[in-house]
């Protein structure tokens, strides 16, 4: 077999050593999920990729599928989707032992835990932007001149105070924001923001959690969710891989 | 855009080259849009980012993702490389 000069693809990398089972099937083709070992690492890989893997749901299900089933059992680092390497001896010298120090690392770092994904949303802009003009007497003012006398309703007007409303929200939103991420935080090891996807998302974060602590962090949210009074959604995701605190691929 | 808004108050009398000039920019402007895979993976990325946020469903997602996937085909075929394939492996 010329294992040495075919293109490999990469799922993941886990430690060498533990038991393991690999009984999903790869991305594509038919040849089976393997592992390439070396130094206390492995690589989790299979053969005969494809040139390009876009961006779509039956790839990212047949990549997470992979890293998924391994993770049932093994601390996994995951790499992206459509990662590959010219050869299985690139794995080894380009991956696995040019970043042998920091794959060790990474490993220990989320050794037993995983990641729980949360995006909170409101459920009613139309509320929340009642609350900010509540709230605000500026902004109130203005907004009621405006409605009373519709020829003052300039262009410029409008802009001025969509303008000063977007700003609120963004205050509102980093508010709402922060006092989630407290509530949550002391239940979890790490916590990664990223930027919300919509106007309405509030929190868009990864939480990496103990796995034993995983069932007391989502009844946190349930509690969260049933106490917020009908204002926001909670879209809880995992137990997934660690992807957002760790960089492989 | 800017182009069509300057197109929009330019004066009256227009250049000697005439309006086969305007088109031909706006059309590259639209060209590149269109024909940019990048532009289209980017767009793909923002469906996927859709989905997972629940603002997009399976259905809809697997049409948008059709459609993005067909453009792609597309620009590989008239560019002559098999790259933009990989979807459908």
């Amino acid at each position: 077999m010329t294992e040495g000069s075919a293109r490999v693809y990469l799922y993941g990398v886990i430690r060498d050593g533990e038991p393991l089972v690999l009984d999903v099937p790869p991305i594509n083709g038919d040849r089976p999920v393997r592992t390439i070992r070396h130094r206390g690492l492995a690589a989790v890989v299979s053969d005969d990729p494809l040139p390009r893997y876009e961006l779509i749901r039956k790839n990212i299900r047949g990549h997470q599928a992979v890293i998924d089933g391994v993770m049932r059992t093994n601390d996994i680092l995951p790499t992206r989707l459509g990662t590959v390497l010219p050869s299985a001896r690139s794995v080894v010298e380009d991956v696995l032992e040019q970043r042998w120090a920091e794959l060790g690392r990474l490993l220990e770092r989320v050794r037993g835990r995983v990641e729980l994904g949360l995006k909170v949303s409101w459920l009613d802009l139309q509320r929340v932007l009642g609350e900010i003009v509540a709230a605000d007497r500026d902004l109130r003012t203005t907004r009621d001149r405006l409605v009373r006398h519709p020829a003052w309703v300039t262009h410029e007007a409008r802009l001025a105070l969509g303008g000063r409303a977007a700003e609120m929200l963004a205050v509102k939103r980093e508010r709402e924001a922060d006092e989630i991420v407290t509530a949550l935080e002391h239940q979890a090891v790490d916590v990664c923001r990223n930027d919300p996807i919509s106007e309405l998302m509030v929190l868009n974060a990864a939480f990496l959690v103990e796995r034993r602590w995983t069932e007391a962090f989502e009844t946190a949210v349930e509690k969260l969710d049933r106490g917020c009074g009908g204002r926001l959604g909670f879209m809880l995701a995992g137990p997934l891989p660690p992807y957002s605190f760790v960089g492989v691929g | 855009m800017g182009l069509l808004t300057n197109l929009l108050l330019a004066p009256v009398t227009l250049p000697a080259r005439g309006v086969g000039f305007i088109f031909r920019e706006i059309r590259d402007v639209v060209d590149q849009e269109l024909n940019d895979p990048d532009a289209i993976r980017r767009e793909l990325l923002e469906l996927q980012r859709r989905f997972e946020a629940g603002l997009v469903d399976e259905a809809a997602c697997d049409i948008a993702e059709a459609e993005l996937l067909a453009r792609l085909s597309a620009i590989a075929g008239r560019q002559g490389t098999g790259e933009a394939a990989g979807g459908a492996g």
